[in-house]
């Protein structure tokens, strides 16, 4: 089944501050929900471990993430793919920054995601709410790396 | 008739063991050192396996074993198909390439469920993902991806079947229409998932098997599966069943158990969570696509009637195709049509597998057959009631011979449809229903009339696989009367709450005229059970009721023939009341039962020459009309006895969520002699919420990428009480001549005609809109989406 995302983020860094930072590996790793390893592979692409709670079911996904379609500072594609106990996922999602104010960047993204096995057919109707809530704890990951970055 | 037990309202004699906790379910068996299952499943619509790996799971401490689909695939012979296709091979667990999600890939031993479940997340699995095919109308189109390509295409079983002359009849009809209605896929979901419990005697060489099951052949198909003589495999028949209404086939499940405790030498049990029971369990329902022209004239006369009738069975198959056989015993339904043009399709998707459910097609057929009525109604200005009248079989007509080759038994359904407007008060239903459409609201009556063939003879299976000459589906009785004078019954399956214990005591104590109360009724197992059949098709009432009434008939002629002896009095002379004998007239001469008993069981100089010492005797029955194959052009008596439900329902509908609410429901219902009419009741009433299930809630529902959306009770939606309504019941009795006390079947009754009634009813409240819902589930969202003047 798929599962889109989409929405805006105000962040309180330059964009190319943050467009470095979005693409560094050690902040992927404290970002992306649940993720509890990452490991380069080959320039832009990272192998991770991802621990993931959906409604009742939880499980570990092994796989990988990339970034592509590098437009610096203003664009690029996130690739998730990964294999587990509770299913696969496969998903991917544009970011896009635009400058705002004076260290201010408007982040847009949108993306979709397929998922399979247990996690698919498990509270479908709740999987919308989900994806939210884990947009909403990247972000909130990735407040905590700017004001530390910048502290 | 006038009976002494039968038709009386008795307490059942399972009841004291349900109601106060004590029945004895598989998960009530435990085994000293038993080990439990859990599964790796596949995510994937189809995948090939590339390799497992299960060291991670294997260190765990109390993990005993992974069995993969390797090693089982080696080690036993696939399952059963009721169609010839060999290549179509089914196994317990995927064997290098996974058909479904949700299928298994692994099974994992531990100590524990818990830690079994814990170890499986622990098994790495690699799949590289192949084409699906999801659609069955395009799963027959070349080119589709194949989901057994040993076997050449995703067709299983494909036949037209003519049976009398079809195309003149279009030809002289004044009106034709043609249509399209669909049946969704939903099945039965019982309280009770599935489970099986196995151990292995390697000094008695045998299998000992505890099963929640309603499977015919079980233990056979078992053992022919795990390469074993029949006698080295034994199921224990007396595990109570927590549900079933068909699905409890559990076949796949009980060979890999087996295999794992003969493997392994301790004692192994699987019971299915609800996941791997929605999943994986095979135990989803036909999933149909009718496409039906009919022909009939301006007086409402149904001429002729062409069906192709699609269904997906998913992935692999056991029975599942000849649930598109069973309807062509009933392919008429209730109505005098004289050709029939019959086009069954079965075909493989990469879903779950198909089994079977309560009524065996039967259900979604009739929905067909209804719509078609009803649309023939519509279409000349017709009364919906008078349409049907003026069709149906008359109740003088029986013996009816219909085109596809069945005869059907008796019936009277002008009364039963009589009967249940009656109980609906239809005058009133009418006002009520436009008092809510003058108010604004949507509201509409539904009616239908359904057949429910019983009996079980099992002619659709050599009717859709030449190499399968099985004519008999017999069934069987041993009544023991001990030395004290007591009677027990032995019946030789298992049972799934339809209360055959009752059954067998009340017509063993109608027979005899000894109160049922005292008569034990106990399940052998498969080793000493006499030939059986298990509680499917609505046969019980008629076969093991037959078998029963049977074997209490011999045990009855030997007291007679003890007493004549002893009384020296030819029996014909002799009367014999409540189990005492008699002469004839005010001589005082008499034998009591228990002195009968006694010279039965010690006495042999007082027993006739030629009469065996002890009290007991047999009876295996077959099926009444059963014992013939088809013929060329594929007619045969496909069951012997034919029930008649009339379901008349009034509903409204919210406009704003589309939620139909069941305002009124009533249904006459017509199974012949009832044996315990509480029983019956309380099968139809179950029967009815499981239509009404099938007809606006249940669905197994998949994503484009294969995987089942609806796997738990958050989205597989049944209803519960609060979606139930009072159901106003009346019962006719037309007796069957074919059956010893005139009983039918009433097993399936209720949900083969409810889904027609509520789907009908739904239609008329959304016509005045010029809105109609050709599918079900006839979900809250389809009907709103009509509503708002959306798509079919």
């Amino acid at each position: 089944m798929a599962l889109e995302v989409q929405g805006e983020q105000t962040l309180q860094l330059g964009r190319a501050e943050l467009w470095r930072m979005l693409i560094d590996p050690a902040v992927l790793a404290k970002t992306i929900p649940g993720c509890n390893a990452v490991r380069r592979i080959e320039e832009d692409r990272y192998e991770m471990g991802l621990k993931i709670q959906v409604a009742n079911v939880s499980g570990e996904y092994m796989g990988s993430v990339a970034i592509t379609d590098k437009r610096e500072p203003e664009h690029y594609v996130l690739t998730v793919e990964g294999q587990g106990s509770i299913g696969f996922m496969k998903g991917s999602a544009a970011f896009d920054l635009e400058p705002k104010g004076e260290g201010e960047t408007l982040l847009r993204y949108a993306g979709s995601a397929e998922l399979g096995g247990v996690v698919a057919g498990v509270g479908q109707r709740v999987l919308s709410g989900v994806a939210k809530f884990l947009v909403g704890r990247f972000f909130k990951a990735l407040e905590k790396c700017i004001e530390e970055a910048k502290a | 008739m006038n009976f002494r037990y039968i038709g009386k309202k008795r307490r059942t004699k399972e009841d004291p063991r349900f109601v106060t906790g004590r029945g004895r379910f598989v998960a009530d068996v435990a085994l000293p050192g038993m080990k439990h299952v859990a599964l790796v499943t596949s995510p994937h619509a189809a995948a090939r396996i590339k390799a497992i790996r299960a060291e991670k799971a294997l260190a765990l401490q109390g993990v005993h074993y992974v069995l993969t689909g390797e090693e089982l695939c080696a080690a036993v012979d696939p399952l059963l198909i009721g169609v010839d296709a060999p290549l179509v091979r089914r196994y317990p667990l995927a064997n290098g390439v996974a058909r479904y999600a949700g299928e298994w890939v692994a099974a994992v031993v531990a100590d524990s469920r818990h830690l079994a479940e814990d170890a499986a997340e622990r098994v790495e699995v690699d799949y590289e993902p192949i084409p699906y095919i999801l659609d069955a109308e395009k799963s027959i189109e070349p080119g589709a991806p194949l989901v057994h390509p040993e076997h050449g295409s995703n067709v299983l079983y494909r036949r037209k079947f003519v049976w009398g002359p079809v195309e003149e009849d279009f030809a002289r009809a004044a009106h034709r229409l043609s249509f399209r209605v669909r049946w969704g896929r939903s099945a039965t979901v019982p309280i009770e998932t599935f489970g099986v419990a196995a151990q292995w005697d390697p000094a008695q060489q045998l299998l000992d098997v505890w099963a929640s099951i309603q499977m015919p052949k079980f233990p056979d198909q078992t053992a022919r599966a795990l390469r074993l003589p029949g006698n080295a495999v034994r199921v224990y028949f007396d595990v109570d069943v927590g549900g079933s209404f068909g699905v409890k086939r559990g076949i796949k499940h009980t060979v890999l158990v087996g295999y794992l405790a003969k493997k392994l030498g301790f004692p192994v049990r699987f019971i299915e969570d609800r996941l791997e029971n929605m999943r994986g369990g095979d135990m989803h329902g036909p999933d149909r696509i009718f496409d039906l022209q009919v022909a009939f004239d301006a007086d409402g006369t149904i001429r002729s009637m062409k069906i192709r009738a699609l269904d997906d069975v998913g992935a692999y198959a056991g029975r599942s195709p000849l649930q598109l056989g069973k309807p062509v015993g009933a392919i008429v339904g209730p109505y005098r049509i004289g050709s029939v043009e019959y086009e069954p399709i079965s075909v493989l998707t990469n879903k779950t597998a198909q089994e079977a459910v309560r009524g065996f097609g039967q259900s979604p057929t009739n929905y067909a057959l209804e719509s078609a009525v009803d649309r023939v109604a519509r279409h000349l200005g017709m009364d919906r009631v008078a349409i049907r009248k003026k069709n149906f079989i008359g109740k003088d007509q029986f013996p009816y011979l219909i085109p596809s080759g069945t005869t059907y038994d008796s019936g009277d359904y002008h009364t039963v449809l009589d009967k249940a407007l009656a109980a609906a008060e239809y005058a009133s239903l009418v006002e009520m229903r436009e008092a809510a459409r003058k108010a604004g609201r949507l509201a509409g009556i539904g009616i239908s009339t359904c057949l429910e063939p019983s009996g079980g003879n099992t002619a659709f299976e050599p009717l859709f696989n030449p190499k399968n000459e099985t004519t008999t589906w017999m069934d069987s009785c041993l009544v023991r009367i001990d030395l004290s004078g007591a009677i027990t019954g032995v019946m030789n399956t298992s049972s799934a709450g339809q209360g055959h214990e009752t059954l067998v005591a009340t017509v063993l104590g109608e027979i005899l005229e000894r109160d049922p109360d005292t008569i034990r009724v106990v399940h052998a197992d498969s080793l000493t059970a006499l030939p059986s059949n298990s509680p499917v098709a609505s046969r019980m009432a008629i076969m093991l009721g037959g078998a029963a009434a049977g074997a209490a008939k011999r045990i009855k002629a030997a007291l007679l023939a003890i007493a004549a002896h002893n009384l020296g009095v030819p029996e014909t002379l002799l009367e014999y009341r409540e189990g005492n004998v008699a002469v004839k007239g005010a001589t005082g001469k008499s034998l009591g039962w228990d002195q009968l008993v006694e010279i039965a069981h010690r006495k042999f100089h007082r027993m006739p020459p030629g009469l065996e010492p002890g009290l007991q005797a047999k009876f295996v029955w077959e099926v009444p009309k059963g014992g013939a194959l088809p013929t060329a052009d594929g007619r045969i008596q496909m069951y012997p006895c034919f029930s008649l439900e009339a379901h008349v329902v009034l509903v409204e509908i919210d406009p704003a969520t589309g939620q139909a609410k069941l305002v009124r429901y009533a249904c006459g219902h017509d199974c012949g002699t009832m044996i315990n009419p509480d029983i019956v009741h309380g099968l139809t009433y179950g029967g009815i919420a499981h239509g009404i299930g099938a007809a606006l809630y249940e669905k197994f529902a998949y994503s484009d990428n294969g995987q089942l959306l609806s796997q738990s009770f958050m989205d597989y939606l049944i209803p519960s009480a609060l979606e139930i309504p009072s159901i106003t019941m009346v019962d006719h009795c037309t007796p069957s001549p074919l059956t010893e006390f005139g009983q039918k079947g009433s097993g399936e009754a209720g949900y083969l005609g409810a889904p027609a009634a509520i789907a009908c009813a739904v239609n008329d409240a959304l016509g005045p809109m010029g809105a109609s819902i050709d599918e079900l589930p006839m979900t809250p969202l389809a009907i709103w989406t009509r509503i708002q003047g959306g798509p079919t």
